[in-house]
């Protein structure tokens, strides 16, 4: 009889991640919860973040980080990821300390080019609380049947503004949000409406 | 060291279905609409029995749909992944062989010579005459190639509930439609798209129309007819030939209509036109 | 590797067979059957995209000596691909050294031999309206 290679443990975790991450980009402006599993696996904001991350680099990418942002590079450090020294040069960026640092050089981060729409950011942002402020959006493109009211976090009072700004289909840079055990994204496809651009505050509706 | 393994047309697909699949799904695999072809049945024991995931022939039961060449009758869930086989994933080598060119062409969404090449065919023949993989407008921006599916399986790729993966192995590319995506295929505004004409077309064994058939030369020179659809074929005869007993809603429903009232066009005087 | 030339045939048949090799006798004259040897046949038929000759299916046919069947498709796609009127991308030095790997080839030569028969439904679907609503000739002076 032939040796079947049989999944791992860790495997299927690493596998059920990516499947996560695939729904979740073809939903956007859903919360996609991460599965959950009694197997060991890393927990928590950093956790979750940190599953994301080794789904989704290797050592081709140029990766940004925040400075000072030890715990995370270190925890990632067996990836030999190959780290930007200049938001503008990177293919990701990990924000999971304060994302709202990325404001000051929004403007600057990769959209790609008319040949090459690929060669462009994707924002990886862990939402350092549940319980910030929300803005409400209307939603609407590939992935969204009609249109979607989404909570989308209130990183910076601009933020969406900005990636309204930089995204010009196909141009524009992908954002994946990660909380404690689910992940939202918005690619650069979905048209975000922010009609009423008053934030709330309150707990994150799931 | 690399086994040399030649591409036969299912590399990029099974690529796709070993990524995604585990034990807990249930897949589906099957080859011009036939669950029991020899080719469709070794790809389905080799997922099975390299990932442990349990198979069906079912459509609305599967999880994980691999196929090559058809879409199923039945309509997709949200739930499930298609994952279709490409051969060539280039929509535009028949105008512009060169790979760079047709990149550029994408890139300033330059269809024009695709456009002139359906107007050669009006011109010619009267109508277009690409067969299957016939191309498609997604998300109003990129032409792409659907994979060689019939046209009957195109529109069922519109405003879909179901993601889709097209993976062409030989040519190691990758692409996907997202669930609810605008997926056009290409038509002048008064010379439409049309899928194949089957309407006249009985099923011999389940007495079932206005799906898609093979069409099987007999002894006597006439032709019979089958539905395509293997999956779809054992709920109709599980039913009479009113396979809306025991099988989910489909595209085209049991007069032939599309399930989007409006999408496919017809010309005035079509005999098709509703 | 990329895509394929002009032809994406259908294989119509491969025949597999014995021929009786027959040779004349240097002094008698006479015919002398030597035995039977291995032959291969095959027969493709394809629509081409362009030109004049897309609205009825080609032939093409090769023949060789012993039972190979990925070369007898090859060769009956050959066949129908040297007869096309324009040069194609596919005639070009760099497209053909790129594309005869030897693994790579055979097996996108063996994929003719899976089911293609609901692609074939597809392109006889147009040929028969083709056929049933032939274009209408139009003047060569109308100016409309």
């Amino acid at each position: 009889m032939p040796v079947i290679p049989r999944e791992s443990h860790s495997q299927r975790y690493e596998r059920w991640v990516y499947l996560t991450l695939l729904r979740s980009m073809a939903n956007p402006g859903q919360w996609e919860n991460f599965p959950k599993t009694d197997m060991h696996s890393p927990t928590g904001l950093l956790g979750a973040f940190q599953m994301g991350c080794r789904c989704l680099l290797d050592a081709e990418p140029m990766i940004w980080c925040e400075p000072g942002n030890s715990p995370l590079i270190s925890a990632l450090s067996d990836l030999r990821l190959r780290w930007a020294s200049d938001p503008s040069e990177a293919d990701y960026l990990l924000l999971n300390l304060d994302p709202s640092r990325i404001m000051n050089c929004i403007h600057t981060l990769k959209v790609g080019t008319p040949l090459y729409p690929n060669a462009s950011a994707t924002l990886l942002i862990a939402l350092p609380t549940r319980n910030g402020s929300f803005q409400k959006a209307n939603l609407s493109g590939p992935g969204i049947r009609g249109e979607r009211i989404a909570s989308l976090p209130a990183i910076d009072g601009n933020f969406w503004a900005a990636r309204n700004t930089a995204c010009r289909y196909p141009l524009g840079w992908d954002v994946i949000l990660f909380s404690n055990e689910a992940v939202m994204s918005v690619p650069r496809s979905t048209n975000i409406n922010l009609a009423q651009p008053e934030t709330e505050s309150g707990p994150e509706p799931h | 060291m690399k086994c040399p393994s030649p591409a036969v047309g299912e590399r990029g697909g099974l690529q796709v279905t070993l990524t995604l699949t585990g034990q807990e799904d249930r897949i589906k695999v099957f080859d011009q609409g036939a669950d029991e072809s020899v080719n469709a049945a070794n790809l389905r024991r080799f997922i099975a029995r390299m990932t442990g995931c349990s198979t069906t022939t079912d459509t609305t039961q599967a999880t994980i749909l691999q196929s090559r060449h058809r879409i199923p009758e039945e309509m997709l869930r949200d739930d499930q992944i298609l994952v279709l086989q490409v051969p060539d994933p280039e929509p535009l080598r028949s105008v512009e062989f060169d790979t760079s060119r047709a990149q550029e062409m994408h890139a300033f969404k330059d269809y024009g010579l695709m456009w002139l090449k359906l107007y050669e065919q009006l011109v010619r023949y009267g109508s277009f005459i690409q067969g299957a993989s016939y191309p498609v407008m997604v998300h109003k921006r990129y032409v792409m190639s659907p994979s060689p599916i019939p046209r009957w399986d195109t529109p069922k790729l519109n405003q879909s509930a179901h993601l889709t993966i097209l993976c062409a192995g030989r040519e190691k590319r990758i692409y996907a439609i997202p669930p609810w995506t605008d997926v056009e295929p290409l038509e002048f505004s008064d010379r439409f798209f049309h899928v194949e004409d089957h309407s006249e077309w009985v099923c011999r064994l389940s007495g079932v129309r206005h799906k898609f058939m093979n069409e099987i030369p007999l002894a006597d020179g006439t032709s019979g007819f089958e539905l395509s659809d293997t999956g779809y074929l054992s709920k109709a005869l599980k039913s009479g030939s009113d396979p809306a007993q025991s099988a989910g809603a489909c595209y085209f429903d049991a007069d032939g209509h599309f399930h989007q009232p409006g999408f496919l066009k017809f010309e005035e005087g079509d005999a098709r036109k509703e | 590797m990329r895509g394929y030339g002009p032809v994406h045939p259908t294989v119509n048949e491969i025949r597999l067979s014995h021929a009786d090799l027959i040779v004349k006798h240097p002094v008698t004259g006479a015919d002398i059957h030597l035995g039977p040897i291995r032959m291969s046949q095959g027969e493709v038929v394809s629509t081409f995209s362009e030109k004049q000759m897309a609205n009825k299916l080609n032939l093409g046919f090769c023949a060789t000596f012993g039972w190979n069947e990925i070369k007898v498709i090859a060769g009956s796609m050959l066949d129908m691909a040297m007869d096309l009127p324009e040069p194609h991308a596919s005639q070009t030095e760099e497209y053909v050294l790129y594309h005869t790997e030897s693994v790579e080839s055979s097996g996108f030569c063996i994929h003719y031999k899976l089911p293609h028969y609901v692609t074939f439904n597809s392109t006889v679907d147009n040929l028969r309206r083709v056929a049933q609503n032939p274009p209408k000739q139009t003047s060569t002076h109308e100016t409309t």
